[in-house]
């Protein structure tokens, strides 16, 4: 359908702009603002009750590169992102090739492995800390009736540890649609020829099922990227970032000095240079996604 | 839908199939399950993990839930949860669904593909980023406390979804019936209001869904950005997590509490979410 | 009731010419089918008139008035799509009453409406289902029903047959021309295939990768196409053609010898053509009894290939090694492969062709 004439070209330049627009605007005016005002606000000294009081140039950048704490939350963060992620892909992946391969009350599992991606984040954290406990959680217990001790919380690693082993359980079910919808998309055609020739259908998941399916697989490890770097909720909730600092993802460590130190300054420093960071590491992927699928 | 590969397959790989999917159950409603018997414990039977069936083991109490339900600072969370989860979605579905149909139709000077992307890459700024500044700019509003002000914010991070969403849902729309509805009198605006929009209803309903779970769930402005009145359930968690310690019971109640909406929710689009989540990657 | 007038229409795409130079004047009420294979430009043209596609050149007249830059509802036409595009979420009053409500007519007037279009089709009783809930046959008269309701001055249909099964698609080819001679309107009706067009049309436009091949009344585009293609595309089976040698003597030689009627001569002679394109159609070809003379071109050949059509049996003989026709004849015959058979074919059914424009030349 085209337009006729430059008199419906133009009305139809106005509808598909005021279609468009507000939306636009809106998203413009609630993220470039802020991050100009963010890059303000690092630049600046902030007391809290008085406001910027004065430009301290980089200072806040320097101050924070130069800041052990700093760094160490950025490690703990690619820690928990580089465990975590992979292992949903895996298991959120094999998931749904079971669901594919199909099974009686496949349709039940499905429904019962989409619920863990829309409960709230800090609830779950929340729980974890019951779970997790040393006295009486269930994992303890559990682990306690082979002989396994490990104490979650009150360790750095047994923290992370468990924050880890929770986003998987909430996370995994991301991926396991996104390959649902892959699989899916094969057509059957294809499953039935291979499976006239393959000895069993893990063959089939191996030689077509995750070649196909790749594509997406990579646009879902991108998204769990995107979204795993600046998880906050659930580690939040879990373990306030302690023992200490043991636990301090970076969302955590710049929430904490924002909103409880006030150091307004340090705290749009520290987001600055997370979005450059993020957006290094995220566009690189994406960069080495691209080369495979094209 | 009997398909070869689970027909012809050899009965090692099927019991294999059926295992993993037992496992993958009971590791999905463990924590679910610890949380509903927590719920029902009395304080002394909390300790003791290995009391794990009510009636059976322990005697089950609606104490802890009396307690949570009782305590009208978390009512008033709830209901902001409530309201702001609905408004969200609301604003979220009038800017993002007229846009995601203007994309879907049409051409601009960039693909439209990318201005969908452009949306969707608003989520890789963490909110932690714009924490001061929206912080600034609610206190200069006075919006902070407010349940407009985490409305106005929920919806710009959950634009891209109703936007990615939409456009692929409207794109399947059939370009036939929109000629048809041209011919016979109607205006590009008639086209996608009384055409477009009721044949994509299924697709307005999970992005709804997922607008609400987001917004729900959202808890890093909520607890930062709202005190006494509009505070939403996350936030009262986190302030409970830091008060009550380590309560098994309240928090197996909160975390009911929390995620019986959504969850329930995700079961009536069980059909659509892997398309939707997809956020067209997948040409289905 | 409208007369349309399209004056050298053109539309093109980039690079490419989908639609060259297109002139007609319809006469009002007339129905007119544009045929052609696919891609070469019939629908384009058509959505031109409709107003879904912009003309690049051209004029387009409906009753006079140019409907180039008005937007489709101003032009006042309906169409019926080859997918019928009902719509999916209204039922089929709904679907008819569309238009009318759109153009703000009281609800009495838009029921008197939709009720008569709907009786004229047969569908009353279908008033209250969804699309979803009718058979191909069904949806195909709701989407008649959607645009004879607006009593539009033009009809425009897209291969509306196409998605029917074949014993369907006859009943529906006369009643969409029972409806059309009843009500008058001036009628566009796109299709592939040669059978429908020869059976609907009051005048048939042959279209071939954009350009229009020849305008005509059905016989005159059998009996006198103006080009090979038009003489290949229209019958079937297609009209047989060999390549030959202009001989003195009303004489044609090469692979086969044939003796040209005097007409056909002079106009290859006048040409001055060395070569010629001969092209006869099958069902002018018949079998000669062994021993039978005849006054006219007489060829002879193995059967190769045998089959019966019930009224008639397709033969396919060989002539020479590389030269293979095509003969429709009488099945009393029983033609069988390997039968040494003689063919007559008559003066008045050659056809030739300039090879190098593929003009016919009578």
């Amino acid at each position: 359908m085209e337009p006729a004439s430059r008199a419906e070209a133009r009305s139809e330049r106005a509808f598909k702009y005021g279609m468009l627009a507000p939306a636009v605007l809106w998203v413009i005016a609630f993220t470039f603002f802020p991050i100009i005002s963010a890059l303000h606000y690092s630049v600046a000294n902030y007391v809290l009750g008085q406001g910027i009081t004065g430009y301290v140039g980089l200072e806040n950048y320097t101050s924070l590169l130069r800041d052990a704490e700093f760094w160490h939350s950025l490690e703990i963060t690619l820690i928990y992102v580089g465990v975590s992620v992979p292992l949903e892909i895996c298991i959120g992946f094999l998931l749904a090739w079971i669901i594919t391969v199909g099974f009686p009350a496949k349709g039940f599992v499905r429904s019962v492995l989409t619920a863990p991606l829309f409960t709230m984040e800090v609830a779950i954290g929340y729980l974890g800390v019951t779970l997790f406990s040393s006295q009486g959680g269930l994992i303890s217990f559990l682990l306690g009736l082979v002989g396994i001790h490990i104490d979650w919380m009150s360790t750095g690693s047994g923290g992370l540890a468990a924050a880890i082993l929770l986003d998987v359980w909430q996370w995994t079910p991301f991926v396991f649609l996104m390959s649902l919808a892959a699989l899916g998309a094969i057509p059957n055609e294809i499953y039935e020829a291979s499976m006239l020739e393959a000895s069993s259908h893990w063959e089939v998941l191996w030689y077509v099922g995750l070649p196909l399916a790749w594509p997406v697989l990579t646009v879902a490890i991108l998204l769990r990227l995107i979204e795993g770097l600046k998880s906050f909720g659930l580690p939040f909730a879990l373990t306030s970032g302690g023992p200490g600092t043991s636990t301090q993802l970076f969302s955590i460590r710049d929430y904490l000095t924002t909103i409880q130190f006030f150091d307004f300054g340090h705290g749009s420093a520290m987001g600055v240079l997370y979005l450059v960071l993020a957006s290094v590491v995220i566009t690189f992927f994406f960069r080495q996604m691209r080369k495979r699928i094209d | 839908m009997d398909s070869l590969l689970w027909s012809h397959s050899s009965r090692r790989s099927k019991i294999a199939v059926c295992v993993i999917a037992v496992l993958a159950v009971i590791w999905v409603v463990t924590p679910f399950i610890w949380a509903v018997i927590n719920s029902v414990k009395s304080l002394p039977a909390t300790f003791s993990a290995g009391a794990i069936m009510p009636f059976v083991n322990f005697q089950p109490t609606l104490d802890s839930w009396r307690e949570v339900l009782g305590d009208p600072q978390c009512l008033n969370c709830l209901l902001s949860s409530f309201i702001v989860s609905a408004g969200t979605t609301l604003l979220v579905l009038v800017l993002g669904t007229p846009a995601a149909y203007s994309l879907a139709r049409f051409e601009f000077p960039v693909p439209s593909k990318e201005i969908a992307l452009w949306f969707l890459s608003q989520r890789v700024m963490p909110p932690v980023v714009v924490l001061v500044p929206f912080y600034i700019l609610l206190v200069d509003l006075r919006l902070i406390d407010t349940w407009i002000g985490l409305i106005l914010l929920y919806s710009t991070f959950n634009l891209a979804f109703c936007v990615v969403i939409m456009r692929d849902i409207f794109r399947d729309v059939s370009r036939e019936v929109e000629e048809a509805a041209r011919i016979e009198g109607a205006s590009l605006w008639q086209i996608f209001y009384m055409v477009a929009l009721p044949l994509s209803l299924d697709g307005l309903i999970v992005t709804a869904i997922i607008v609400f779970a987001f917004s729900w769930n959202e808890a890093l402005f909520a607890s930062a950005l709202t005190s006494q009145h509009a505070s939403t359930l996350p936030a009262f968690i986190l302030a409970s997590r830091s008060t009550r310690g380590v309560d098994f019971n309240v928090a197996a109640v909160n975390t009911i509490i929390a995620i019986a909406p959504p969850v329930i929710l995700s079961f009536f689009v069980q059909r659509y979410l892997a398309r939707g989540l997809s956020f067209g990657a997948v040409k289905g | 009731m409208a007369t349309v007038q399209l004056e050298n229409v053109s539309k093109r795409y980039g690079e490419v010419l989908a639609v060259q130079q297109f002139n007609l004047t319809t006469m009002d009420g007339e129905f007119i089918v544009l045929v052609g294979p696919s891609g070469c430009g019939k629908t384009t043209t058509m959505r031109m008139i409709a107003g879904l596609e912009a003309i690049t050149e051209g004029s387009i007249r409906i009753d006079g008035r140019n409907v180039v830059g008005m937007i489709p509802r101003e032009r006042d036409v309906a169409m019926v799509f080859q997918n019928y595009a009902l719509f999916p979420h209204m039922n089929v009053y709904g679907n008819m009453a569309f238009g009318l409500r759109l153009r703000k007519v009281p609800r009495t007037q838009v029921d008197a409406h939709v009720r008569n279009a709907a009786r004229i089709l047969g569908i009353e009783h279908l008033l209250n289902r969804r699309p979803k809930e009718l058979s191909g046959g069904q949806r195909q008269r709701v989407a008649l029903g959607r645009a004879i309701v607006r009593e539009p001055r033009v009809f425009l249909m897209d291969e509306p047959l196409s998605n029917i099964d074949a014993k369907l698609r006859v009943e529906m080819r006369a009643e969409i021309i029972r409806l059309q001679r009843r009500l008058g309107v001036t009628t566009f009706y796109v299709t592939h295939d040669q059978v429908e067009a020869l059976s609907m049309g009051d005048r048939i436009v042959v279209m071939l990768e954009g350009k229009i091949q020849q305008i005509g009344k059905p016989r005159e585009l059998y009996a006198k196409p103006s080009n090979r293609y038009v003489a290949g595309f229209i019958g079937s089976p297609s009209m047989n053609f060999v390549r030959g040698q202009v001989l003195p003597g009303r004489r044609i030689g090469g692979d086969l010898h044939l003796t040209l009627p005097a007409r056909l001569a002079d106009a290859v002679a006048r040409q001055n053509l060395k070569e010629v394109w001969v092209g006869f159609r099958p069902e002018h070809l018949h079998l000669l009894r062994a021993g039978q003379n005849s006054p006219e071109n007489v060829i002879e050949g193995t059967v190769d290939v045998v089959e019966p059509q019930g009224s008639n049996t397709l033969v396919q003989v060989a002539v020479t090694e590389k030269l293979r026709l095509n003969a429709l004849v009488d099945p009393l015959f029983e033609p069988a492969p390997g039968d040494r058979v003689r063919l007559g074919l008559g003066e008045e059914a050659i056809h030739v062709f300039d090879p190098a424009t593929d003009e016919s030349l009578g």
